[in-house]
């Protein structure tokens, strides 16, 4: 008599349960269909455009060559940018070894002259002022109480 | 001396039924339509049954063992003749029959509701047993409710199974002796709660 190896085998209930599970049979118009179809699907194949379609269709391990490359190439292209991208960002930046070459001295023009000062005694000119007056050094005057004032001279006068 | 050159009489049948099925795919690959209506005939059934075990559904499993036999016999010049054809062609049905599961699950989950109740509309009378067996494979993961089919139901060997799932023979026997014993405590467990 045969003994139940519980690693290797189920129990009799489960055994027979599987045992006594029945698939239904094929219908019985199965292999018409499968003809009609086969024919239908052997037509795609004749003729130039069948074998392209053949080479098209040509599978390894039951993936399209044409995905297999599609995929790969895309998957190394998104490598790339990102090995690219990392570079890019990793590259330390470098320190300059050697003093700049001083550069060539520009000339002079009227207009790079035009500092504040001139564009203030424009405005003067333009709205038909006096000439602004100079800004003199201050002066310290002693007063008569013994104290101290700082005064702004003009060139008109003292203020 | 003569005796012992002599094969046993059961490999000699076997080299012989080798040759005649080589010489059937060969054919078949040609696009001869007898031998594929011979290889058709040794291997629908087969294939059909395996698809139902899988989809459950029996407009379903016809379909895709439609499609698998097209495809195999579209794809004849393909096979290498590495594995016997018809370890070739479970490999084939197995990955047509799992896309077509997984891609009805994803449908499910999306539209549970109305998957739900076209199910419901083609319900086929099932014993309690059969649907105590069918909840109890579908609780199991993928990789070992397929082992566990193709041992139970078809009765392929730990190598044979090995050759269709592309698995070394110990991790068959590891898988099927997982499976099994997660079947068990799955169907205790049913049972305990009826």
């Amino acid at each position: 008599m045969k003994k139940f190896d519980a690693n290797d085998e189920f129990p009799p209930d489960i055994a027979a349960a599987f045992d006594s599970y029945s698939t239904p049979p094929l219908s019985r118009d199965f292999e018409a269909r499968f003809w009609t179809q086969f024919e239908a699907r052997r037509g795609r194949y004749r003729g130039f455009a069948g074998f392209l379609r053949r080479l098209w269709e040509i599978e390894i391990e039951g993936v399209a060559v044409w995905r297999l490359a599609a995929s790969t190439f895309s998957g190394g292209a998104a490598c790339a940018l990102f090995f690219g991208c990392f570079a890019l960002f990793a590259m330390p930046a470098e320190t300059p070894r050697a003093a700049p070459e001083s550069l060539p001295e520009i000339p002079a023009t009227p207009r790079m002259a035009f500092d504040a000062r001139h564009f203030y005694a424009r405005e003067w000119e333009e709205f038909g002022l006096v000439r602004p007056p100079r800004i003199a050094p201050q002066k310290r005057q002693k007063l008569e109480n013994g104290g101290e004032i700082s005064c702004i001279s003009f060139e008109n006068g003292w203020v | 001396m003569a005796k012992f050159l002599v094969l046993p009489r059961v490999l000699r049948r076997r080299l012989a039924q080798s040759s005649h099925e080589r010489e059937l795919l060969r054919r078949a690959q040609n696009g001869d339509r007898e031998a594929v209506a011979v290889l058709l005939g040794r291997h629908r059934e087969d294939v059909g049954r395996l698809c139902f075990q899988i989809l459950r559904e029996r407009e379903k499993a016809e379909d895709a063992a439609q499609e698998i036999l097209l495809r195999a016999f579209e794809k004849m010049p393909q096979f290498r003749g590495e594995s016997e054809f018809s370890t070739w062609l479970y490999r084939v049905a197995l990955n047509h029959c799992l896309e077509i599961k997984r891609t009805l699950a994803r449908r499910e989950s999306l539209f549970g509701g109305e998957e739900e109740a076209r199910c419901t509309a083609d319900f086929s009378p099932r014993s309690d047993t059969k649907m105590a067996l069918e909840t109890a494979l579908d609780a199991l993961p993928e990789t070992l409710q397929i082992v566990l089919v193709l041992r139970q139901w078809h009765e392929k060997s730990y190598e044979e199974i090995g050759a269709i799932l592309n698995l070394p023979t110990g991790t068959v026997k590891s898988r099927l002796h997982e499976a099994r014993r997660e079947f068990r405590r799955i169907w205790e467990a049913q049972n305990e709660e009826i």
